[in-house]
């Protein structure tokens, strides 16, 4: 076995593996042995076909098939041989059978960055406050006063205001023609909520039930519903029906009626400061990771391999095509260019890619694995999010071919949860922001 | 003069065909029923672009065939001519 490696890039390498002729001959052998078995040729009895005529008849499916057999056999010592550290699987971009003998192929590799990691431990992250303000629970006990509340048919001489229901028959104009996709009847228009446009529903304000009204709207070109975009439309409204919310009044009462362990307001405000705290704890949470990794990646710059990069971004469009599938759409009909995608996943793509290679060499110099207990609680937890019993979780992994990724990700956490432990952290109010940029400058310097 | 393709109607891969091409480099033919070892050896030589040595021909009997229960019929009756080489090759594959 010959191998030739060339450097492409810095990690591209481009191996040149040629194998000798009398290995070829065995395989192409035995390929042809297997096939005169089951191939029917008029003029020839079954398994009495001469190897001149297979070769005629089926040369390139043969070399082909034994082509990819032997890459497959051969690959993996050839890289061992030569000692490369090889990330993705190779792209083999051609492989012929010269008259010879010998089977030659290309194969293209990316190979594993080398680099050495300078700081993983007391990293200095900005830790934004979880504080709640008197606000945010001001707002979550207004969302919560309106759906409580009683909704009314209101008075003839009710003039619309915010927060009432209103049911509408319409149809819009463009250019004097009725647009048929931009009608509907009976409609109910929650006036506040913004979901027809704040525009449509500012117009309706101060109106009463029973009255017609006709107005124009100028849609901006980029709005996101295509039909409208960039068009003036009249619309010729009529005014059906008016509903008024009333919403409970702000009392110990009100709050018993959202759950009667409550035994006043203040309860109700603690328990929803309480919840906020939480989310707002677990979503930074979530944001400390990404921001130590921002952080590490920031730290570390290094070369990573372009058809790692590719294959993440193909993934991540493959993620994106399913989703549209399973809202019945094709990535066309959402008006989403592929390149344009391709192009738009490539630096998440790169950062994904970046950090694992990262958390992997942590994982190296800490000596982190994975224990059993680790795979254990991973399954119960998934067991719990999605209702199934933990038998049920370990034979799906069993089954397919999802223990890798899922392993991983249980690794990556694990090694998160490390640093986090290991990270300094600095609490700030968001205004600091400029302070933080000139630190970095500083350090930049240095 | 008929048509070449007409003398030469297409070549015969058998066994034994084969078998013959490998050893003597005699190459097979089914051709017309009426044509004489002349013709087929010119329409070879022009064809194909060779010399031949020699040629030599058979006539096959067509085989009986059951057309229904009871009456029974037959294929064909086919002249094969067997046709040898002094000079060059007919590689089947690349020619027709």
């Amino acid at each position: 076995m010959e191998i030739v490696v060339e450097n492409v890039s810095d990690l591209g390498r481009k191996l040149t593996i040629t194998l000798p002729a009398d290995r070829v001959g065995k395989e192409l052998d035995k390929a042809y042995n297997k096939l005169k078995k089951d191939v029917r040729i008029k003029g020839f009895r079954r398994g009495k076909i001469p190897r001149s005529v297979l070769e005629k008849n089926y040369k390139e499916q043969v070399q082909a098939e034994v082509g990819d057999q032997l890459v497959q056999e051969t690959y993996f010592d050839a890289v061992e041989e030569k000692g490369l550290d090889t990330v993705v699987h190779p792209e083999i971009v051609e492989h012929n059978f010269p008259e010879d003998g010998t089977f030659s192929y290309v194969a293209m590799v990316d190979v594993r960055p080398v680099f050495e990691l300078k700081q993983y431990k007391g990293l200095e992250i900005e830790k934004p406050s979880t504080e709640v303000t008197e606000e945010e629970v001001d707002a979550r006990i207004e969302e919560l006063r309106r759906s409580h509340a009683v909704i009314k048919s209101a008075d003839e001489d009710h003039a619309i205001e915010k927060d009432d229901l209103v049911i509408v028959d319409f149809q819009g104009f463009h250019n004097e023609k009725p647009m048929k996709q931009v009608r509907n009847t009976d409609y109910t228009i929650d006036v506040g909520q913004g979901r027809l446009g704040e525009e449509f529903e500012s117009k309706l304000l101060g109106l009463k039930k029973g009255e017609k009204t006709i107005y124009e709207i100028d849609f901006p070109a980029d709005y996101p519903n295509p039909i409208l975009a960039g068009k003036t439309v009249e619309f010729k409204v009529d005014i059906k029906d008016v509903k008024v919310r009333i919403k409970p009044e702000l009392d110990d009462e009100f709050a018993k009626d959202i759950n009667p362990d409550y035994e006043s307001l203040e309860d109700l405000r603690k328990e929803i400061h309480d919840e906020l705290k939480q989310e707002k704890e677990k979503t930074l949470e979530g944001e400390l990771d990404d921001r130590i990794m921002d952080k590490l990646i920031e730290l570390h710059p290094f070369e990573v391999p372009e058809r790692l990069v590719m294959y993440e971004v193909q993934e991540m469009v493959k993620q994106t095509e399913e989703n549209l599938k399973r809202g019945g759409m094709t990535l066309e009909s959402a008006g989403i260019k592929l390149e344009e995608l391709i192009e738009q996943n490539k630096p998440i793509a790169e950062k994904r890619v970046r950090g694992d290679f990262l958390l992997k060499k942590v994982a190296e110099v800490e000596e982190i694995k994975l224990s059993d207990e680790d795979i254990e609680q991973g399954y119960q937890r998934i067991a719990d999010e999605y209702n199934m019993s933990l038998d049920e979780v370990k034979s799906y992994f069993k089954r397919r071919e999802e223990i890798l990724p899922f392993i991983n990700e249980l690794l990556n956490e694990k090694l998160l949860t490390f640093l986090r432990e290991n990270a300094k952290f600095t609490e700030v109010v968001a205004e600091n922001k400029q302070e933080e940029e000139k630190e970095e400058e500083k350090e930049e310097k240095e | 003069m008929k048509d070449l393709h007409e003398v030469i109607k297409s070549p015969c891969l058998t066994e034994k065909s084969n078998l013959l091409q490998e050893l003597q480099g005699t190459v097979v033919f089914k051709v017309h029923p009426r044509a004489n070892k002349i013709e087929i050896r010119q329409a070879v030589e022009k064809l194909f672009d060779v010399k031949v040595a020699s040629v030599k021909t058979a006539t096959m009997r067509g085989k009986q065939r059951r057309i229904g229960i009871k009456s029974m019929g037959r294929t064909k009756d086919w002249k094969k001519a067997y046709v040898t080489l002094s000079e060059g090759e007919i590689n089947f594959l690349d020619e027709l």
